[in-house]
Protein backbone atom coordinates (compact mmCIF):
# COMPACT_ATOMS: atom_id res chain seq x y z
CA UNK A 1 0.00 0.00 0.00
CA UNK A 2 2.83 2.61 1.00
CA UNK A 3 4.53 1.61 -2.36
CA UNK A 4 1.58 2.20 -4.59
CA UNK A 5 1.00 5.46 -2.50
CA UNK A 6 4.93 6.68 -3.07
CA UNK A 7 4.12 5.48 -6.81
CA UNK A 8 1.30 7.54 -6.81
CA UNK A 9 2.72 11.01 -5.45
CA UNK A 10 5.58 10.47 -7.97
CA UNK A 11 3.15 10.24 -10.72
CA UNK A 12 1.78 13.57 -9.20
CA UNK A 13 4.88 14.97 -9.06
CA UNK A 14 6.05 14.27 -12.91
CA UNK A 15 2.40 15.11 -13.76
CA UNK A 16 3.13 18.64 -12.31
CA UNK A 17 6.31 19.12 -13.71
CA UNK A 18 5.07 18.75 -17.01
CA UNK A 19 2.31 21.02 -16.58
CA UNK A 20 4.74 23.37 -15.38
CA UNK A 21 6.56 23.26 -18.74
CA UNK A 22 3.70 23.42 -20.58
CA UNK A 23 2.04 26.79 -19.13
CA UNK A 24 5.21 27.99 -18.97
CA UNK A 25 5.41 27.56 -22.84
CA UNK A 26 2.36 29.41 -23.47
CA UNK A 27 3.81 32.29 -21.18
CA UNK A 28 6.73 32.69 -23.50
CA UNK A 29 5.27 31.56 -26.78
CA UNK A 30 2.60 33.45 -26.50
CA UNK A 31 4.84 37.09 -26.21
CA UNK A 32 5.99 36.73 -29.74
CA UNK A 33 2.76 37.22 -31.28
CA UNK A 34 1.83 39.98 -28.65
CA UNK A 35 4.88 41.93 -30.13
CA UNK A 36 4.47 41.15 -33.35
CA UNK A 37 1.01 40.52 -34.58
CA UNK A 38 -1.85 42.52 -33.49
CA UNK A 39 -4.38 40.61 -30.52
CA UNK A 40 -7.08 39.56 -33.06
CA UNK A 41 -4.38 38.25 -35.96
CA UNK A 42 -2.47 36.06 -33.13
CA UNK A 43 -5.01 34.94 -31.59
CA UNK A 44 -6.48 33.81 -34.71
CA UNK A 45 -3.05 32.01 -35.39
CA UNK A 46 -3.56 30.21 -31.98
CA UNK A 47 -6.69 29.28 -32.04
CA UNK A 48 -5.93 27.88 -35.74
CA UNK A 49 -2.80 26.22 -34.37
CA UNK A 50 -5.13 23.95 -31.69
CA UNK A 51 -7.47 23.16 -34.59
CA UNK A 52 -5.82 22.52 -37.75
CA UNK A 53 -5.06 19.38 -38.45
CA UNK A 54 -0.60 18.29 -39.24
CA UNK A 55 1.01 19.55 -40.59
CA UNK A 56 -0.85 22.93 -40.46
CA UNK A 57 0.51 24.22 -43.99
CA UNK A 58 -1.95 27.33 -43.56
CA UNK A 59 0.09 28.82 -40.85
CA UNK A 60 2.85 30.77 -40.30
CA UNK A 61 5.49 28.38 -39.63
CA UNK A 62 6.56 29.62 -35.86
CA UNK A 63 3.21 28.75 -35.01
CA UNK A 64 3.15 24.62 -36.56
CA UNK A 65 2.83 23.42 -32.93
CA UNK A 66 0.44 21.51 -31.65
CA UNK A 67 0.02 19.57 -28.25
CA UNK A 68 -3.43 17.66 -28.75
CA UNK A 69 -4.61 16.87 -25.10
CA UNK A 70 -1.63 17.29 -23.37
CA UNK A 71 -2.66 20.29 -21.40
CA UNK A 72 -5.75 18.62 -20.02
CA UNK A 73 -4.12 15.10 -20.07
CA UNK A 74 -1.80 16.56 -17.30
CA UNK A 75 -4.74 18.30 -15.40
CA UNK A 76 -6.27 14.83 -15.70
CA UNK A 77 -3.26 12.67 -13.87
CA UNK A 78 -2.98 15.50 -11.28
CA UNK A 79 -6.53 15.24 -10.72
CA UNK A 80 -6.82 11.62 -10.24
CA UNK A 81 -3.88 11.09 -8.15
CA UNK A 82 -4.54 13.93 -5.92
CA UNK A 83 -7.83 12.74 -5.30
CA UNK A 84 -6.50 9.35 -4.81
CA UNK A 85 -3.89 10.61 -2.13
CA UNK A 86 -6.27 12.38 -0.19
CA UNK A 87 -8.14 9.28 -0.23
CA UNK A 88 -5.26 7.32 1.09
CA UNK A 89 -4.83 9.99 3.87
CA UNK A 90 -8.29 9.28 4.75
CA UNK A 91 -9.40 13.02 3.84
CA UNK A 92 -12.24 11.96 1.70
CA UNK A 93 -13.21 8.41 3.25
CA UNK A 94 -12.76 8.55 7.29
CA UNK A 95 -13.56 12.40 7.61
CA UNK A 96 -16.80 14.76 7.39
CA UNK A 97 -15.38 16.41 4.57
CA UNK A 98 -17.20 19.71 4.48
CA UNK A 99 -16.67 20.04 8.68
CA UNK A 100 -12.82 19.19 7.63
CA UNK A 101 -12.96 21.69 4.69
CA UNK A 102 -14.11 24.55 6.66
CA UNK A 103 -12.51 24.38 10.30
CA UNK A 104 -9.70 22.81 10.25
CA UNK A 105 -6.56 24.92 8.83
CA UNK A 106 -5.24 21.83 6.67
CA UNK A 107 -8.95 21.51 5.52
CA UNK A 108 -8.91 25.72 4.53
CA UNK A 109 -5.64 25.06 2.86
CA UNK A 110 -7.39 22.15 0.83
CA UNK A 111 -10.02 24.40 -0.06
CA UNK A 112 -7.97 27.58 -1.35
CA UNK A 113 -5.74 24.78 -3.52
CA UNK A 114 -9.11 23.43 -4.90
CA UNK A 115 -10.65 26.73 -5.44
CA UNK A 116 -7.42 27.30 -7.36
CA UNK A 117 -7.19 24.50 -9.14
CA UNK A 118 -10.84 24.65 -10.58
CA UNK A 119 -9.52 28.28 -11.90
CA UNK A 120 -6.14 26.93 -13.33
CA UNK A 121 -8.84 24.15 -15.31
CA UNK A 122 -11.20 27.54 -16.03
CA UNK A 123 -7.79 29.44 -18.01
CA UNK A 124 -7.00 26.26 -19.42
CA UNK A 125 -10.48 26.22 -21.03
CA UNK A 126 -10.05 29.97 -21.99
CA UNK A 127 -6.53 29.57 -23.40
CA UNK A 128 -7.84 26.89 -26.03
CA UNK A 129 -10.36 29.19 -26.85
CA UNK A 130 -8.45 32.14 -26.79
CA UNK A 131 -5.06 32.16 -26.04
CA UNK A 132 -3.76 35.31 -25.22
CA UNK A 133 -0.62 36.31 -23.04
CA UNK A 134 -3.03 37.42 -20.24
CA UNK A 135 -4.44 33.52 -19.76
CA UNK A 136 -1.11 31.94 -20.00
CA UNK A 137 0.18 34.49 -17.10
CA UNK A 138 -2.88 34.15 -15.15
CA UNK A 139 -2.47 30.31 -15.20
CA UNK A 140 1.14 30.61 -14.76
CA UNK A 141 0.22 32.68 -11.42
CA UNK A 142 -2.33 30.08 -10.39
CA UNK A 143 -0.21 27.42 -10.73
CA UNK A 144 2.71 29.42 -8.81
CA UNK A 145 -0.16 29.47 -5.81
CA UNK A 146 -0.75 25.93 -6.24
CA UNK A 147 2.67 25.25 -5.93
CA UNK A 148 2.62 27.17 -2.74
CA UNK A 149 -0.14 25.53 -1.13
CA UNK A 150 0.90 22.23 -1.84
CA UNK A 151 4.17 23.21 0.18
CA UNK A 152 2.06 24.27 2.98
CA UNK A 153 -0.13 21.17 2.73
CA UNK A 154 3.59 18.88 2.70
CA UNK A 155 3.85 20.31 6.05
CA UNK A 156 0.33 19.99 7.31
CA UNK A 157 -1.41 22.61 6.53
CA UNK B 1 7.95 35.04 9.23
CA UNK B 2 8.49 31.66 8.59
CA UNK B 3 11.75 31.32 6.88
CA UNK B 4 11.78 27.60 6.27
CA UNK B 5 8.40 28.05 4.99
CA UNK B 6 9.56 30.40 2.31
CA UNK B 7 12.26 28.42 1.65
CA UNK B 8 10.14 25.10 1.30
CA UNK B 9 8.17 27.30 -1.48
CA UNK B 10 11.25 28.96 -3.28
CA UNK B 11 13.16 25.81 -3.73
CA UNK B 12 9.57 24.03 -5.11
CA UNK B 13 9.58 27.04 -7.07
CA UNK B 14 12.49 27.21 -9.12
CA UNK B 15 12.86 22.80 -9.19
CA UNK B 16 9.23 23.10 -11.05
CA UNK B 17 9.81 25.35 -13.24
CA UNK B 18 13.57 24.88 -14.08
CA UNK B 19 12.63 21.28 -14.87
CA UNK B 20 9.45 21.84 -16.32
CA UNK B 21 10.85 24.07 -18.76
CA UNK B 22 13.54 21.33 -19.24
CA UNK B 23 11.31 18.31 -19.93
CA UNK B 24 8.67 20.16 -21.86
CA UNK B 25 11.19 21.54 -24.43
CA UNK B 26 13.17 18.37 -24.42
CA UNK B 27 10.47 15.89 -24.92
CA UNK B 28 7.67 17.82 -26.37
CA UNK B 29 8.51 20.91 -28.17
CA UNK B 30 11.77 19.15 -29.59
CA UNK B 31 10.53 16.52 -31.03
CA UNK B 32 7.62 18.54 -32.86
CA UNK B 33 10.11 21.40 -34.70
CA UNK B 34 12.36 17.96 -36.05
CA UNK B 35 9.38 17.28 -38.12
CA UNK B 36 9.52 20.80 -39.74
CA UNK B 37 9.78 21.07 -43.25
CA UNK B 38 12.09 22.80 -44.34
CA UNK B 39 14.20 22.54 -41.36
CA UNK B 40 14.70 25.64 -40.61
CA UNK B 41 11.44 26.22 -39.47
CA UNK B 42 12.00 25.29 -36.27
CA UNK B 43 15.03 27.47 -35.92
CA UNK B 44 12.55 30.43 -34.19
CA UNK B 45 10.97 28.08 -31.24
CA UNK B 46 14.52 25.99 -30.82
CA UNK B 47 16.36 30.04 -30.55
CA UNK B 48 13.50 30.72 -28.12
CA UNK B 49 14.05 27.65 -25.83
CA UNK B 50 17.68 28.68 -25.78
CA UNK B 51 17.16 32.34 -24.98
CA UNK B 52 15.25 31.19 -22.09
CA UNK B 53 17.50 28.26 -20.92
CA UNK B 54 19.46 30.55 -18.91
CA UNK B 55 16.23 29.09 -16.40
CA UNK B 56 19.37 26.81 -15.06
CA UNK B 57 21.83 28.97 -13.29
CA UNK B 58 19.25 31.17 -11.57
CA UNK B 59 17.13 27.70 -10.26
CA UNK B 60 20.39 25.97 -9.33
CA UNK B 61 21.62 28.79 -6.91
CA UNK B 62 17.90 29.17 -5.61
CA UNK B 63 18.37 25.36 -5.04
CA UNK B 64 20.99 25.24 -3.09
CA UNK B 65 20.68 28.57 -1.38
CA UNK B 66 17.38 27.61 -0.10
CA UNK B 67 18.37 23.88 0.37
CA UNK B 68 21.02 25.02 2.35
CA UNK B 69 18.49 27.14 4.64
CA UNK B 70 16.00 23.89 4.89
CA UNK B 71 19.05 21.91 6.06
CA UNK B 72 20.06 24.50 8.79
CA UNK B 73 16.06 24.46 10.03
CA UNK B 74 16.62 20.80 10.31
CA UNK B 75 19.39 21.23 12.63
CA UNK B 76 22.43 20.05 10.55
CA UNK B 77 25.00 21.49 11.28
CA UNK B 78 28.76 22.47 9.05
CA UNK B 79 30.65 20.00 11.39
CA UNK B 80 28.38 17.07 11.26
CA UNK B 81 28.29 17.88 7.00
CA UNK B 82 32.15 18.18 7.05
CA UNK B 83 33.04 15.41 9.14
CA UNK B 84 30.55 12.88 7.40
CA UNK B 85 28.71 12.20 10.60
CA UNK B 86 25.90 13.96 9.22
CA UNK B 87 25.94 10.97 5.73
CA UNK B 88 25.77 7.99 8.37
CA UNK B 89 21.45 8.82 8.98
CA UNK B 90 18.97 7.39 6.95
CA UNK B 91 18.49 10.58 6.13
CA UNK B 92 22.06 11.57 5.42
CA UNK B 93 22.34 9.05 2.64
CA UNK B 94 19.19 9.57 0.83
CA UNK B 95 20.88 13.38 0.81
CA UNK B 96 24.36 12.20 -0.05
CA UNK B 97 22.86 10.48 -3.29
CA UNK B 98 20.63 13.45 -4.42
CA UNK B 99 23.52 15.77 -3.72
CA UNK B 100 26.18 13.51 -5.81
CA UNK B 101 23.21 13.60 -8.74
CA UNK B 102 23.40 17.47 -7.81
CA UNK B 103 26.89 17.67 -8.75
CA UNK B 104 26.05 15.65 -11.71
CA UNK B 105 23.74 18.65 -13.02
CA UNK B 106 25.56 21.19 -12.00
CA UNK B 107 28.53 19.95 -14.23
CA UNK B 108 26.27 19.37 -16.90
CA UNK B 109 25.12 23.00 -16.78
CA UNK B 110 29.02 24.07 -16.30
CA UNK B 111 30.16 21.92 -19.45
CA UNK B 112 27.50 21.62 -22.10
CA UNK B 113 24.65 24.61 -20.16
CA UNK B 114 22.61 25.78 -23.57
CA UNK B 115 24.58 23.78 -26.49
CA UNK B 116 22.85 21.14 -27.69
CA UNK B 117 23.09 17.63 -26.27
CA UNK B 118 20.98 14.95 -28.01
CA UNK B 119 22.26 12.50 -25.36
CA UNK B 120 23.52 13.77 -22.57
CA UNK B 121 20.31 16.09 -22.68
CA UNK B 122 18.52 12.83 -21.52
CA UNK B 123 21.16 11.45 -19.12
CA UNK B 124 20.66 15.00 -17.25
CA UNK B 125 16.70 14.34 -17.34
CA UNK B 126 17.18 11.06 -15.93
CA UNK B 127 19.03 12.31 -13.41
CA UNK B 128 16.66 15.50 -12.60
CA UNK B 129 13.99 12.49 -12.32
CA UNK B 130 16.02 10.58 -9.83
CA UNK B 131 16.42 13.41 -7.54
CA UNK B 132 12.47 13.91 -7.76
CA UNK B 133 11.97 10.60 -6.37
CA UNK B 134 15.22 10.63 -3.82
CA UNK B 135 13.31 14.03 -2.13
CA UNK B 136 10.04 12.81 -2.45
CA UNK B 137 11.22 9.84 0.07
CA UNK B 138 13.22 11.80 2.22
CA UNK B 139 10.27 13.58 3.01
CA UNK B 140 7.57 10.98 2.76
CA UNK B 141 9.49 7.72 3.82
CA UNK B 142 13.11 8.34 4.76
CA UNK B 143 13.22 4.99 6.31
CA UNK B 144 13.79 3.72 3.11
CA UNK B 145 17.50 5.27 3.31
CA UNK B 146 18.02 3.02 6.22
CA UNK B 147 20.56 -0.12 6.72
CA UNK B 148 17.70 -2.22 5.62
CA UNK B 149 16.12 0.40 2.74
CA UNK B 150 18.02 1.07 -0.29
CA UNK B 151 20.72 3.05 0.85
CA UNK B 152 24.55 2.26 1.37
CA UNK B 153 24.95 -0.20 4.00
Amino acid sequence: MMTGYLLVVYVHLLAAVLWVGYILFWALILRRPSRGLDALRSAIFIRLLHRTPWPPTSLPVPYRVRFPGLGWGALAVLGATGLFMLYAQGGIAQRPIARELLFSPYGRTLSVKLIMVVALAACQLVLIKKPTQRWAHLGLIATVFIIALSALLARGG
Amino acid sequence: MDWYLLSVVLHLLAAFFWLGHMFFWSLVVGPITKRFDPPDAGRWLRQTSMRYGGLGWPALIILIGTGAIMLMYRGVTMEQFISGQFFLTPSGRGLGMKFVLVAWMILYQLVVGHKPAPRLIYVNMAAALVIVGISMLLLRAPHVFGPHGIGLP
